[in-house]
């Protein structure tokens, strides 16, 4: 499973870097519109952004209104400038923040944290210490969840589906609604 | 009716149907709406994640559970691309469909704001959002079919219009059964109704056909009958016995309405006014109410009718149309029923004329004399007392009149009674032509009368009026064909210039009257403050001279009387006089009057009497005179009203022991002859003692030889006044000569007083007159004088005698 992972890992890096590469000599104005990105990482953006609106934080009645929904992405970051768009839109009334980040011990203040499944400092086990502030941690890794993370996207036929590690998102103080167990794949 | 009530029932229940039906429709609807509402919601809520994760089968997972609902025919989920891609809106995209038979498409569909439900005829239709945090992430179709639901909808009012049908043709049944029982016995309850009402007969009975409510409405209804029967016939009864009352009543009886209509009338209304039974109701009492009370009796009516007075009196005249006056009393008040509610007004009316005229007749008999029909005394005092009350209002004064007829007696005394009256008669007729209307003429008792004059504006217009009167009573009046010559005296006084009261008025007329009689008569005299106090110094007079009787301050002068052929002495004459201590010496011309007036006369009268017999008996006892001499004593016509007097002078000449022809009386001629028919007896009587009568002033009063023969009279005096002339008027000394010469033809022997001179004592002695009288002889004497100048004259008369060759009377 690591082995195959990690192939892919690399096969995304390349294919990525190459049309960076492409990219990069293109003009400015020729570069790809937001759109351009694929289906798949779109429909992960949605996700990312959707997944708050089924899950209740622990800390969450404490939070002020004008406190924003603050999405970290570490390390790499898949979607490019596509999240910035998430900004202009509000979760539970309250603003949406997009942090990009490289050091996964400070992610104080983050409410999702998304790990790329190709990152190359993929932290083996991603826990979060119970003394910090919560952190839905989410992940397109699929062995994500027996690592320590709480939410996977995992591609299936084309399709994103969503794995939830339920007893330790309870165990952190998260509530997630049963519409969204619904739709999960796999349910830990 | 019933079959009315039976459209009517059949309406309500349409409508009732047409209600239940709507009603049924409309709740159906909400019920449909309210769950397939609901419904929606529940799909929508739990496709939430399963359309912003676009889990197909998820999606298609939460459609299938519409199986179980076999009206929803399509359940089709779309999803918002929006939501995904967070770009721009465009139409939802189908996500999953359910469809219940028939495969049918999932129509084209746009994201409504909020559920949305459209019933159709045969369908219903649901567009519910599926929301996520505010905002539309897709939407759920839902489609029902409500066949079903029309079909039992049908079922039930085919169910409810059968049901109602049967309903009116049980009611059809019942009302028939009803009305069986209950209109036909109501209907011919109402039959009897109308037949008693018809035929005003309250003996016919309805009859009973069954022991229920109409049967208990049936008797109580009979029951009604029966009380307005019994009521009708005591109705009936209390008329009949108030009609007999009323047409046998001698009183009339009238009712009017509150207008004052008449509505009935008596029999005896009928009789008292002379009116028919229908003049009676219109035109009515008022019409023949006499001209002079119509229009009080009006008023009395307007006051009744307008004003609400209690009641009114009707007493008035009545002038039938048969122009017979009658008098009625009547009276006129409100009727009240038991309710003390006004009906009109009852009246009574009573023929009183009988007790009118007999009213009248007894106001005549109290107030009018008999004989003249002039006010009486009565009457005219309270004329005169009404009139001088009215002074202080009017201002004008009153007059008052007191008429005497002079010398009514001797018409009275001379030509009868009757023939008095018819002169009364005469006189009062032509005392009411001389005054006015408003004047009251009364008649006050005997010949005296009075006028009240009442508003005269000075004494003027009185003394014009005292003339008229005079002038009238001074003709002649024809008496059994005997002319008689009359007149009056007339005293005036006036209020308020004489005095107020009545009682006050009166006298002081009375007084001017003695005043106007005692100046010579045939004259008037108005009241003057003189009179007053001559009627003061009167009375005074009457009080001393009361006194004076009881005091003996009285004495007697006695003056001799002289045989003129001889010289003898005769006789006296006794002559009263009085010394009063305040007075002095007051004459007898003075005093006898009142003493005559008081009737103090009479016991004077006897003193004097006796007085003067007791000094003849001195005189007889004393040798003085010899018992031819005789005592004259004057005697007034009042002493006659002494019925005891013949029998005193008798017991008084037998007490004396004194001869009966020793004693003469004089009576004045004038007073003799007034009062002829009351004295001629007692003259007689006197006569029949012995005792000689004379009569004093012969010659100067009314006098006929007739009478004069009548008179029992030896002596007669001739006046003073016709001896004093003497020798001066030949005319009086003819006539002294005359009358000595008839009183001679007369057998009666003649004195003449007053002889003072010779020539008086020549001439009488020659005209052969029979004794003399007079200071030529002697004046008056007092007793002790009397007896010295008897003495005296004694002497002297024998020497006188002797000388003058006379010889004393044999």
């Amino acid at each position: 499973m690591s082995r195959s992972g990690w192939r892919c890992f690399m096969r995304n890096v390349f294919t990525r870097g190459l049309i960076w590469v492409l990219l990069a000599s293109l003009p400015q104005a020729a570069l790809p519109a937001a759109d351009d990105l694929p289906r798949e990482y779109r429909i992960k953006a949605a996700y990312l952004y959707n997944l708050s609106k089924f899950i209740t934080w622990p800390d969450e009645s404490t939070q002020d209104k004008s406190t924003p929904v603050t999405i970290c992405v570490y390390g790499y970051n898949p979607f490019g400038q596509y999240l910035e768009k998430l900004q202009e839109r509000t979760v539970k009334g309250r603003p949406i923040a997009i942090r990009y980040m490289n050091d996964h011990q400070a992610f104080n203040g983050c409410q999702i944290l998304f790990i790329s499944q190709y990152n190359t400092t993929m932290p083996r086990l991603v826990t979060v210490p119970p003394s910090s502030p919560p952190v839905l941690t989410v992940s397109d890794d699929e062995d994500f969840l027996s690592r320590g993370g709480l939410v996977a996207l995992v591609t299936v036929n084309n399709n994103v589906q969503l794995d939830i590690n339920l007893s330790r998102a309870k165990q952190a103080g998260f509530i997630i609604s049963a519409n969204l167990l619904e739709v999960a794949r796999k349910i830990e | 009716m019933i079959l009315l009530s039976l459209a009517t029932s059949l309406i309500s229940l349409l409508a009732a149907l047409a209600a239940i039906a709507a009603y049924d429709q409309y709740s159906l609807r909400t019920v449909l709406e309210q769950e397939f509402g609901v419904l929606a919601n529940v799909i929508a809520n739990r496709s939430s994640a399963a359309v912003v994760f676009e889990d197909a089968a998820l999606a298609q997972s939460n459609l299938s559970s519409l199986q179980y609902r076999d009206s929803v025919v399509l359940g089709c989920i779309y999803r918002n691309i929006n939501a995904e891609t967070v770009e721009k809106t465009s139409a939802p995209v189908l996500l999953a469909n359910f469809s219940a038979n028939n495969h049918r498409p999932c129509p084209e569909v746009q994201t409504p704001k909020e559920q949305q439900i459209k019933i159709g005829g045969r369908s219903l239709e649901i567009l519910q959002p599926i929301d996520l945090d505010g905002s539309h992430v897709g939407v759920l179709y839902l489609k029902a079919s409500l066949e079903e639901n029309y079909t039992r909808l049908q079922h039930k009012l085919l169910m409810l219009i059968l049901v109602m049908f049967m309903a009116a043709a049980i009611a059809v049944i019942i009302g028939t059964v009803l009305s069986r029982h209950i209109s036909r016995p109501l209907l011919r309850l109402g039959k009897t109704a109308a037949l008693v009402a018809e035929h005003d007969n309250y003996a016919i009975r309805a009859d009973k056909f069954s022991n229920d409510e109409v049967g208990q409405v049936v008797d109580s209804f009979n029951h009604m009958l029966s009380v307005i029967q019994r009521e009708d016939a005591n109705l009936r009864e209390s008329e009949e016995k108030f009609r007999l009352i009323s047409e046998s009543s001698k009183v009339g009886i009238f009712q009017l309405d509150s207008q004052g209509n008449c509505l009935y009338a008596n029999e005896e209304m009928a009789i008292v006014t002379g009116l028919s039974a229908e003049q009676l109701l219109s035109p009515g009492l008022l019409s023949v109410v006499h001209p002079d009370d119509k229009r009080r009796i009006a008023d009395q009516f307007q006051l009744l009718f307008q004003n609400g007075a209690q009641h009114i009196n009707l007493d008035c005249s009545l002038l039938l149309t048969d122009s017979t006056v009658k008098w009625i009393t009547g009276h006129v008040a409100p009727l009240h029923d038991a309710k003390h509610q006004q009906r009109g007004f009852l009246g009574t009316v009573s023929d009183i004329t009988e007790l009118k005229q007999a009213y009248d007749q007894l106001e005549q008999m109290a107030f009018y004399d008999t004989l003249t029909g002039l006010a009486n005394r009565r009457l005219f005092r309270n004329r005169l007392e009404h009139m001088l009350s009215n002074i202080p209002r009017s201002g004008a004064s009153v007059a008052l009149i007191m008429i005497d007829l002079d010398h009514f007696k001797h018409v009275n005394d001379s030509m009868g009674h009757d023939s008095g009256d018819a002169l009364l008669t005469v006189v009062s007729e032509r005392l009411k032509h001389c005054v006015r209307f408003t004047d009251t003429v009364a008649r006050l008792g005997g010949d005296e009368f009075a006028v009240i004059l009442p508003n005269v504006p000075d004494t003027l217009t009185v003394s014009t009026i005292a003339e008229k009167i005079l002038h009238a009573l001074s003709k002649a009046v024809l008496l059994d064909d005997q002319e008689i010559a009359i007149s009056a005296s007339l005293g005036i006084s006036m209020a308020p210039e004489d005095c107020n009261g009545a009682e006050h008025l009166i006298k002081n007329a009375d007084l001017a009257l003695y005043k106007a009689k005692g100046e010579g008569r045939n004259n008037f005299k108005f009241f003057t403050t003189e009179m007053n106090r001559m009627l003061v110094e009167h009375l005074s007079l009457v009080q001393h001279l009361r006194q004076a009787i009881e005091q003996e301050e009285f004495y007697l002068q006695y003056q001799p009387q002289v045989d003129l052929i001889t010289g003898q002495l005769v006789g006296f004459e006794a002559l009263a006089r009085w010394q009063h201590r305040e007075r002095g010496f007051v004459s007898p011309v003075d005093f006898i009057p009142v003493a005559e007036e008081t009737d103090l006369i009479l016991p004077l009268g006897r003193w004097i009497l006796r007085s003067a017999c007791q000094q003849m008996r001195t005189l007889c006892d004393a040798k003085l005179v010899n018992n031819r001499a005789v005592m004259t004593v004057n005697l007034s016509i009042k002493q006659f009203e002494d019925l005891q007097l013949v029998k005193f002078i008798g017991d008084t000449l037998l007490d004396l022991g004194l001869h009966p022809s020793q004693l003469e009386l004089e009576l004045t001629e004038t007073v003799l002859m007034e009062n002829l028919e009351e004295t001629i007896d007692s003259l007689n009587n006197i006569k029949a003692l012995g005792v000689g009568l004379s009569i004093d002033d012969f010659g100067t009063g009314y006098s006929s030889l007739g009478y004069l023969k009548r008179l029992p009279v030896n002596v007669v005096k001739v006046d003073r006044s016709f001896v004093m002339d003497i020798p001066h008027d030949r005319d009086d000394m003819e006539i002294t000569a005359a009358v000595i010469a008839m009183a001679h033809k007369l057998r009666y022997k003649v004195v003449a007083e007053g002889i003072e001179t010779q020539e008086q004592f020549q001439f009488l002695r020659e005209s052969g007159c029979d004794y003399g009288q007079g200071y030529y002889f002697s004046p008056p004497l007092h007793p002790a004088e009397l007896v010295e100048y008897c003495r005296h004259y004694q002497n002297e008369l024998e020497t006188d005698l002797a000388r003058r060759n006379l010889k004393p009377r044999a």
